[in-house]
């Protein structure tokens, strides 16, 4: 009961942070947080990764006192009132979302989401979505090498559409060719199949 | 010459595989470059982002043997999108699921070939157009009459003509619209096709 309890509030504290009001977004945190020491008061310790705190002073302090146009001031630090009033949104919405995905990391095994997003129909996205996760840094690496690439061999200066086009059809090939390779990885794993090592 | 890979499998692993990946791309591309161009409020940078999103999608649809591989990819671009720390959150999520539907709809009707890509080209980037209207003017209450003006001050900045002119404004502006999607229509059918020739597919 209260794994269920804890999906359908971990589902609602992230849908909502994306889709409600800015204004609203205060009340939301405070729910989250209540949640947090209702469901599993020892998450609260979790909240304390400095990472994600520097990440929060980066947003919050940083970006307001560099960017944008400085229209207001405080001990003589200028600062963009509108960039301020975007970094705060976003930080409660970060809170929200990291609250969140706290609550499901700590508590729920990834066969339980497995087995209720099934029941829910969403078979296909158990491994979809973590592919789409995962992904991101591998397509940054390939993106970065392609550019590298592109670079040594004389750039974008020359026939600029013809090369861009070339580009495209190279990181399109890259992707391809990624996707090949894992759907042979998830049907080796299906099968059982393991590769045996090389003698 | 003899093709340097087999001919593609047509198996769930294959397709779960295209979909988490190109999902994941369109998604990274909405975060990185979606946000850039929300930050900076680059003008019409909405239909630069469907352009971009159909020369990711369309191609992987050829690969893919699913009828709703569109909108699935769609729904992973949604769920990546999600995780974006920018401000503006959820008029992409919007428009992510829209043109996941109506192309997956065109290409459904129409089946995988240049003049479906070259219609759902048309179709989404134009669609774009409209949707600050629909999801800033009507959901988040701003007034189309606020958004029209907007749209027209913009499209005078850009094509130098007199705010006076506003239909001329707004017919030009649709026009260079569906113009830009039937390149990333064209441009997309093009590099699947180039890929499938180079990976020996048939």
């Amino acid at each position: 009961m209260k794994i269920k309890i804890l999906i359908y509030f971990t589902f609602i504290l992230i849908i909502s942070a994306v889709i409600i009001p800015y204004s609203f977004l205060i009340g939301l945190t405070l729910f989250g947080f209540i949640g947090l020491l209702i469901l599993d008061r020892f998450a609260v310790k979790e909240l304390g990764n400095m990472k994600f705190w520097i990440f929060v002073f980066i947003i919050l302090i940083f970006i307001p006192v560099t960017i944008g146009e400085k229209d207001a001031s405080f001990s003589l630090i200028k600062y963009s009132s509108k960039n301020l009033l975007l970094g705060i949104q976003m930080t409660l919405r970060s809170i929200c979302i990291y609250t969140g995905v706290v609550l499901i990391t700590r508590n729920i095994s990834i066969k339980r989401i497995t087995h209720f997003l099934e029941r829910m129909g969403f078979s296909e996205s158990i491994y979809v979505l973590p592919i789409g996760l995962n992904v991101v840094p591998i397509v940054r690496k390939n993106f970065f090498q392609i550019v590298t690439i592109f670079r040594l061999r004389g750039g974008f200066r020359r026939n600029r559409i013809r090369n861009l086009y070339k580009f495209l059809l190279a990181l399109l090939i890259n992707t391809i060719k990624m996707s090949e390779e894992l759907a042979q990885i998830i049907e080796l794993n299906k099968n059982n199949k393991k590769p045996s090592p090389v003698k | 010459m003899e093709p340097l890979q087999q001919p593609p499998q047509k198996n769930r692993s294959r397709n779960l595989a295209f979909i988490g990946i190109f999902g994941g791309i369109w998604g990274i591309t909405e975060i990185t470059a979606g946000s850039y161009i929300h930050a900076f409020n680059i003008p019409f940078g909405g239909a630069f982002m469907s352009a971009m999103a159909i020369l990711i999608f369309l191609p992987g649809t050829l690969f893919i043997d699913d009828k709703f591989a569109i909108i699935k990819i769609g729904a992973v671009a949604c769920f990546i999108k999600i995780f974006s720390i920018g401000s503006i959150i959820l008029p992409p999520l919007i428009s992510i699921a829209v043109e996941a539907i109506v192309s997956n709809i065109i290409i459904l009707l129409f089946s995988k070939n240049i003049f479906s890509f070259t219609l759902t080209g048309a179709v989404i980037v134009t669609y774009t157009f409209f949707h600050k209207f629909i999801a800033q003017g009507i959901l988040f209450g701003r007034g189309i009459l606020i958004m029209y003006i907007e749209v027209l001050n913009a499209g005078s900045k850009m094509l130098g003509i007199n705010i006076q002119h506003a239909f001329v404004i707004i017919f030009l502006l649709i026009i260079l619209h569906i113009i830009l999607g039937i390149i990333a229509g064209i441009t997309a059918f093009s590099l699947a096709n180039q890929a499938k020739k180079r990976l020996g597919y048939k």
